[in-house]
């Protein structure tokens, strides 16, 4: 059951973040680019992380990508239909590349003898809380100072300059 | 006899490092003397040795090249022939140093002159005595420094320079022919001792006759270079550029008979090849006739003399070809005293009209250089062969020699060498004619005599002439024919003679009168042509106003052999030098890392133009970096 | 494991792929760099969750976590960038920033 839920799942994340970098009209793009979230969320719920499901929709989806909207909105990019799509001569470069990391990825991926798994007990949001606060409490603390810098350097850029 | 030896050598050698060493800190008279004194030092050791001589002698004096099986010692052969030619050469040279002493009166660099005359005769000193062919190719070498250093004496003219290097480079053309053969002779037979080789020589040939072929045809080639035969004689007419006792101790008398001297000593080894001989003797024949030809049309009067010797030599080599080596030497030592003679008194004639060389602008000399006249005149006589000179003995035995060897070959031969005494009257007496002779007009006024007054000539240039005239006039009497008595020269040197014909008394009677004839006719045409109180003459001195025309210009300028020359081997040299220099030195080697540097600047241009500041550039940048990390991972698995 | 970890591996390779093909393709256009960036993060928090969840460990959430955090500051910035550049020179295209190099 959740096999076919997960395949359904990977389809329509790949095929919405295909739409979304295919879009001319960038706010068609972030709709898409949130649909595809939304499932990568449903997704990470089926892998027993539902905190991060979580946090994927409400920070990510929600913040992160209403922001972009924001800046899109603000920045009042002309009329998205006259703009044009990148010929394909600009593209090629792009799938050659891409496709070389794809392949070499999948084949350094399949060359190593798989892996042991662990005891099959599903981790449960105690445990995620144990390790982070435990295990990774320091990084918890940088993380703020992190999110701290990027306020005030955003403040810095965004403040009003008396003309 | 070693000691004697020895001082042979030693003391023109002394003489020039002493010289060159402390000559500046002496008197000028210190100098000179010290010049003169190693040369006549010379003679009377030469003379000491005659005197204890009594047969072929080989001397060691000591060792100099030495590894593996080459040997090459310091050893001195005197046998006959060699000891005539080192009392030849030294008694000449010396009377030549006198000479000098006077022409070379107000010249600063007399240090330099004296010393390389020194070095010049022990150089000679050393070829003709040398044992083996490495000491003989020392003094080969030696006397072309020598001449080189001499001709180009006065070298801060351009003109006086060339004439030097073109010298030595014709020469060294010679010189490449003996250094192979020396090679090749070594390798054949493992040894450089002349004695050695001609004794294989005489005993039957040692290899086949191609072989000895080739040796003497190169031999021939370096003897061709030293005694300016066809086709290497273009040099000794330009060398005339030098002082004029350079002209008569080297041009004259010495180094110009070292080639012919190199095929006298090698004789019984080349006789072995029949067609080694004829080359000799065609080369020499055609030489002569060459010269004597050049010499009509020449107005130059030490190209004149210059002509002649390179005539000259070409009889001695017909001697050489027709194995008349006693007669090849009597002409060799008779035509050193009447050259050296003639081109001393050339000296006393330029000196006095204040250095002009063109005969047709002289004249009227026989009343104002009457001590340079009478001994120029004995010296004219024995060059043309006039009967009963020493020259007419010499040149006649050598053509006796020719008729001796019939056959048709021969024959030709002798028709063309007679044909040369016939010419070599004219322009010897063309010679005497224009420069002594009366003008019916008075002396032209050149550039280089501004008046017609005489400079005085030193005395002592003119007294050494006389000694020079009385041998050369006197020198018949070294080897008088059969029919007169027995040849002094005859029985000296009659081992080395080689396979030749006898003649009798009367066919040598015969041949006498006719060569007598001949010279006197040729004194008559040049009478008619430009005796004085004919009106032919004064033609021919407004023709000489004019630049020269049809075969006159073809004779004067040498047969344009110089042109030859330039037009087949130096413009291709010019052409291949340039193309060496600008295109491969310049070009290639120069430019290429000019170029180099360039396509480094270029790359790095365009390496930095991807530095551009735009980010979509470093984008792809960063991926296509990443790509290929990850790409040779995986190339890895695979 | 609802499904095998090399499933989840191709899925977010081709995730990633996606990401970089929009990341090349609009290199000029600012804002859809940031977008190519933001989907190759979350191809790299699905394999930090697969992993986790196939060792039945927490540290692979713990470190998708910390992603999303890391990502939502250095957005924020660089759309204030963004926002900062386009009142400059009114434009998103990346290219006409060139004063750094010179």
């Amino acid at each position: 059951m959740e096999q076919i839920l997960f395949y359904i799942l990977a389809t329509v994340t790949v095929i919405a973040t295909l739409f979304a970098i295919t879009e001319k009209h960038p706010v068609h793009a972030i709709i898409y680019l949130v649909t595809s979230f939304f499932a990568l969320a449903v997704i990470f719920f089926l892998l027993a992380a539902p905190l991060i499901a979580v946090f994927e929709v409400i920070i990510y989806a929600g913040a992160v990508m209403v922001l972009f909207m924001f800046v899109i909105m603000m920045l009042d990019l002309g009329n998205p239909e006259d703009a044009q799509r990148p010929s394909l001569l600009h593209c090629l470069p792009a799938l050659l590349l891409s496709g070389i990391i794809f392949t070499s990825l999948m084949l350094l991926v399949s060359s190593r003898p798989a892996a042991l798994p662990g005891d099959s007990h599903v981790v449960s949001v105690a445990d995620f809380a144990i390790t982070l606060f435990g295990k990774y409490g320091v990084a918890i603390e940088i993380i703020s100072m992190q999110l701290l810098f990027a306020i005030v350097g955003v403040l810095y850029l965004g403040r009003r300059r008396k003309k | 006899m070693k000691t004697a030896l020895e001082l042979i050598v030693l003391l023109p050698l002394l003489g020039a490092v002493f010289n060159i060493l402390l000559g500046r800190f002496l008197p000028r008279r210190a100098v000179e003397v010290t010049a003169c004194a190693a040369i006549w030092g010379s003679f009377a050791a030469a003379l000491f040795a005659a005197g204890a001589y009594s047969g072929p002698t080989v001397v060691e004096i000591g060792a100099w090249l030495s590894s593996f099986n080459l040997k090459a010692p310091i050893t001195f052969y005197l046998d006959s022939l060699s000891l005539s030619l080192c009392l030849m050469i030294t008694f000449v040279c010396g009377l030549i140093h006198l000479y000098s002493i006077g022409y070379m009166r107000d010249d600063p660099c007399h240090i330099r002159f004296f010393a390389l005359l020194n070095l010049f005769v022990w150089a000679m000193l050393i070829l003709v005595l040398a044992e083996n062919l490495l000491l003989l190719y020392l003094g080969w070498e030696g006397v072309g420094f020598c001449s080189y250093a001499l001709i180009g004496f006065w070298y801060k003219e351009v003109k006086n320079a060339t004439a030097g290097r073109k010298a030595f480079i014709v020469t060294r053309i010679g010189d490449i022919g003996l250094a192979i053969a020396i090679v090749w002779l070594f390798k054949l037979f493992e040894t450089l001792s002349i004695t050695r080789l001609n004794q294989m020589g005489q005993m039957g040939p040692p290899v086949s006759v191609e072989v000895i072929t080739a040796l003497g045809l190169l031999l021939l080639l370096g003897a061709m270079g030293k005694s300016a035969q066809a086709p290497l004689m273009v040099w000794l007419p330009d060398a005339m550029a030098g002082p004029t006792p350079v002209s008569a101790q080297i041009h004259a008398a010495t180094m110009v008979t070292a080639g012919v001297y190199l095929l006298m000593r090698m004789f019984p080894l080349i006789q072995i090849s029949s067609v080694v001989v004829a080359a000799i003797a065609v080369t020499g024949v055609f030489t002569a006739f060459y010269g004597a030809a050049c010499a009509i049309a020449e107005r130059d009067l030490k190209r004149i003399l210059a002509y002649s010797t390179i005539s000259q030599i070409g009889y001695m080599m017909l001697a050489v070809g027709c194995g008349a080596i006693t007669a090849a030497t009597f002409h060799l030592i008779i035509h050193a005293f009447f050259k050296a003679l003639l081109f001393l008194g050339a000296g006393c004639v330029i000196t006095a009209m204040h250095h002009e060389q063109d005969i047709f602008r002289m004249g009227g000399l026989k009343r104002t250089l009457p001590t340079v006249f009478r001994p120029f005149l004995a010296g004219a006589l024995c060059l043309a062969g006039v009967p009963l000179t020493g020259g007419f003995f010499s040149k006649d035995s050598i053509l006796a020699a020719t008729w001796a060897q019939g056959g048709v070959f021969y024959g030709t031969l002798y028709v063309v060498g007679m044909l040369t005494v016939f010419l070599t009257a004219i322009y010897t007496f063309r010679m005497i004619f224009m420069v002594f002779g009366d003008r019916e007009t008075a002396l032209q006024p050149s550039r280089k005599m501004p008046h017609s007054s005489l400079q005085p000539v030193p005395r002592i240039m003119e007294r050494i002439l006389i000694p020079l005239a009385l041998l050369a006039l006197a020198g018949g009497l070294f080897n008088l024919p059969a029919y007169l008595g027995s040849g002094l020269l005859d029985s000296f040197l009659a081992p080395l003679n080689g396979k030749g014909g006898h003649l009798s008394h009367a066919t040598e009677l015969a041949l006498q009168g006719l060569a007598s004839i001949v010279a006197l006719a040729g004194i008559g045409v040049a009478w008619f042509y430009y005796g004085h109180r004919h009106q032919r003459r004064e033609l021919r001195l407004a023709l000489a106003e004019q630049p020269p025309t049809g075969i006159v210009a073809f004779l004067q300028a040498g047969w344009y052999v110089d042109n030859l020359y330039h037009f087949l081997f130096i413009r291709p040299f010019k052409w291949l030098s340039a193309i060496l220099w600008e295109g491969v030195d310049e070009g290639v080697i120069d430019d290429s890392l000019d170029r180099v540097a360039v396509q480094f600047g270029r790359t790095g241009q365009f390496l930095g133009r991807w530095g551009s500041g735009r980010v979509s550039v470093y984008m792809l940048s960063l991926v296509a970096g990443a790509a290929l990390m990850i790409g040779w991972f995986a190339w890895e698995i695979l | 494991m609802i499904v095998p970890l090399m499933h989840l591996l191709i899925f977010a390779s081709i995730l990633f792929a996606l990401g970089l093909i929009c990341v090349l393709v609009w290199r000029a256009n600012v804002i859809m760099l940031l977008i190519g960036i933001e989907i190759m993060l979350n191809s790299a928090m699905l394999v930090f969750v697969a992993g986790s969840s196939y060792w039945s460990m927490a540290d692979g959430q713990v470190f998708a976590l910390m992603i999303i955090a890391m990502t939502s500051a250095e957005v924020s910035l660089a759309l204030a960038m963004v926002v900062y550049l386009h009142r400059r020179k009114k434009t998103v295209n990346v290219d006409e920033f060139r004063e750094l190099r010179d």
